[in-house]
């Protein structure tokens, strides 16, 4: 909860910082009327209202990354009393898993310690750039204004307080002073005299008329601030979705960025604990076939005459579970009698014809091969055909010599 | 001609060409009379064809998408909460596709035979009433354009929408087919992204999205 409503405020504030920024581009020079100190006190009222939704997010942003940290360290602390437990069993686990459980561990530890530095990175860098939005927008309303305003109340969050450009702010003031004030003056008629102290006609004149240059510096302040809280909460939603997904698993040779054993280690020391218990998971059923040819397949039968025919049952196996012109559903047979082997399997109709000749001269070259050796050559059919027998069966023989 | 096609001469009497594609090795002896023998082999099986080629062929070798629909099995489950959507890709392996003509363009529409690997399995499903053959893969479900180890796999794009009301578990995706094309996309071959949407009303929808832009580099 306290992450949504930080996500809220957060977007809220976006919000009226994209208002500001397109009210303070778009619009002309402030007529007159605008600039008087009373209306500048409203306007830095309402500068500071607009931005203490900001503060607020910030601070609830603080929150939610201190309660992450907390999280993952009580993570970690269990992780630890589970290898605790794990070592004080009476039968003691394999040496694989406890290696495992503190690899992962320290992993957690590693984690929980980057994680910890890049918040505080994070943190500063905002609080940074915050406090030296507010102190440019301070000057900007002072120099409107031709008197300083009360300095509003520095950002401040749970775990202590960014840096501040108070300092920066103070000299910038000073050394603008007398445009400024000249500028009030033109402006303002209801100025006190004391205000006509100093300044020059030109820096009268070149106040008069706002430079571009604030505005630019505005604009591109809150611009930067917009840029950088995008691309944090982007950046926060790419790791909420890695953090909830699980990695696939890979194949033999590739990266991998999950340690499946680990996971095995702990997943086989939590049942032992009796905190995961498997439960049965109803599962869809399988989405429906499109259909593609009418015609069922045929089933092939062919009988090989060995010597050994378990032996060659487990080879011609292996083989049928790896030739893709035979269906792996029905799947294939095979059954020994005596001295024959007799091997099922199936073939699209129109592929009777053309593959079971093929398949069969396959079979009968792995039949007249050493038994002994891997299924690691070639086999190429020569061609030979078999017999069609009666019934929708493919049907041959052959004898070994 | 890039990845996913390439043409090569065909030999002349007494030369012998080898060359690797799609996991395949290829070995091309020119004969005397215009005849070509082609022996393909990938480590565990061998086909033995012979061409008769014209004069001055090429052989062209294509790799497609399997021309039937795909089932392809999750080596994770798949769980969909309710009114979640899910983006990820599932590999399949590709097919060789062979062609022969005059020229460097005319193998394309020559087709004559197709060299499946032996990891794309055919099956015959019936169920629900419907019946029909379908290729059986495997493949984990990839939550990044992750490029496959070698050539001869490609990646299916697939977006999943849940719009039931109740978790869907998944072990298996059925894809239909949609052509057998397979565009380069990243540097690594991937077929047209296809969109599942589970609704209470009409049931599993499947479409076809639009084929991911391709970034290219200036230099």
């Amino acid at each position: 909860m306290a992450g949504d409503e930080a996500a809220h405020a957060v977007n809220r504030q976006r919000v009226g910082l994209l208002v500001l920024l397109v009210a303070l581009a778009g619009c002309d020079p402030l007529p007159p009327s605008a600039v008087s100190p009373t209306a500048v006190e409203h306007l830095a009222e309402d500068l500071q209202s607009a931005f203490a939704p900001l503060r607020g997010g910030i601070e609830r942003l603080a929150t939610r990354q201190n309660e992450d940290r907390e999280r993952v360290g009580e993570l970690a602390q269990q992780v630890g009393a589970a290898l605790q437990a794990l070592q004080q069993q009476p039968s003691p686990p394999p040496n694989d898993d406890i290696s495992a459980l503190r690899a992962r561990l320290e992993a957690l530890e590693q984690q929980v310690n980057e994680q910890r530095e890049a918040s505080d990175r994070d943190r500063e860098l905002m609080i940074h750039a915050l406090d030296s939005m507010s102190s440019r927008l301070q000057r900007f309303l002072e120099r409107l204004s031709g008197q300083p305003l009360p300095v509003p109340a520095p950002i401040t969050n749970g775990a202590g307080t960014g840096p501040t450009t108070d300092s920066v702010s103070t000299d910038s003031v000073g050394t603008n002073g007398a445009a400024t004030d000249g500028a009030t003056r033109d402006a303002n008629p209801t100025a006190t005299p004391s205000d006509d102290a100093g300044g020059d006609a030109p820096d009268q004149q070149q106040a008069a008329s706002p430079t571009p240059w604030w505005w630019a510096c505005l604009a591109a302040a809150g611009g930067i601030g917009l840029a950088f809280l995008v691309a944090r909460g982007r950046r926060r939603e790419e790791e909420r979705v890695e953090q909830a997904t699980v990695e696939p698993r890979l194949a033999d040779g590739e990266h991998e960025p999950f340690d499946l054993d680990t996971f095995a280690s702990l997943r086989a020391l939590a049942t032992a604990a009796g905190e995961l218990t498997d439960r049965p998971i109803a599962v869809d059923p399988p989405l429906p076939p499109e259909p593609h040819g009418a015609a069922a397949p045929i089933a092939c039968v062919y009988e090989i005459e060995h010597p050994e025919p378990a032996a060659l049952r487990r080879l011609v196996t292996q083989w049928l579970t790896e030739d893709p012109r035979i269906l792996c559903s029905p799947p294939p047979s095979t059954v020994t009698e005596d001295h024959v082997l007799s091997v099922r399997y199936f073939l699209p109709p129109e592929e009777i014809g053309r593959e079971a000749p093929r398949i069969e001269a396959a079979l009968q070259a792995l039949a007249q091969s050493p038994l002994d050796q891997p299924l690691d050559r070639p086999l190429v059919g020569d061609g030979k055909r078999g017999q069609r027998a009666g019934g929708d069966d493919y049907s041959s023989a052959v004898s070994h010599p | 001609m890039g990845l996913l096609q390439r043409a090569v001469a065909l030999p002349r009497a007494g030369e012998v060409v080898t060359l690797e594609r799609g996991g395949w090795q290829l070995v091309l002896e020119g004969a005397r009379g215009g005849g070509v023998a082609l022996l393909a082999h990938d480590g565990r099986r061998g086909e033995r064809l012979v061409l008769g080629t014209p004069a001055e062929g090429t052989l062209a070798l294509a790799l497609v998408a399997p021309l039937l629909p795909l089932r392809v099995r999750l080596r994770e489950r798949l769980a969909l909460m309710p009114g979640t959507r899910l983006r990820g890709y599932v590999r399949a392996p590709l097919v060789l596709l062979l062609g022969c003509g005059a020229g460097d363009n005319g193998a394309a529409n020559h087709a004559f035979y197709e060299l499946r690997p032996a990891s794309l399995r055919t099956a015959w499903c019936e169920d629900n009433g419907v019946h029909g053959y379908v290729h059986v893969v495997e493949s984990p479900f990839l939550l990044e354009h992750r490029a496959p180890r070698g050539e001869a796999e490609f990646l299916v794009p697939l977006f999943l929408h849940n719009d039931l009301d109740r978790p869907l578990l998944l072990d298996e995706v059925s894809l239909a087919a949609l052509g057998r094309e397979v565009r380069e996309v990243r540097g690594c071959p991937t077929a047209m992204p296809r969109r599942l949407r589970w609704s209470r009303q009409e049931g599993l929808l499947q479409q076809a999205r639009a084929w991911p832009a391709t970034r290219r580099r200036t230099q």
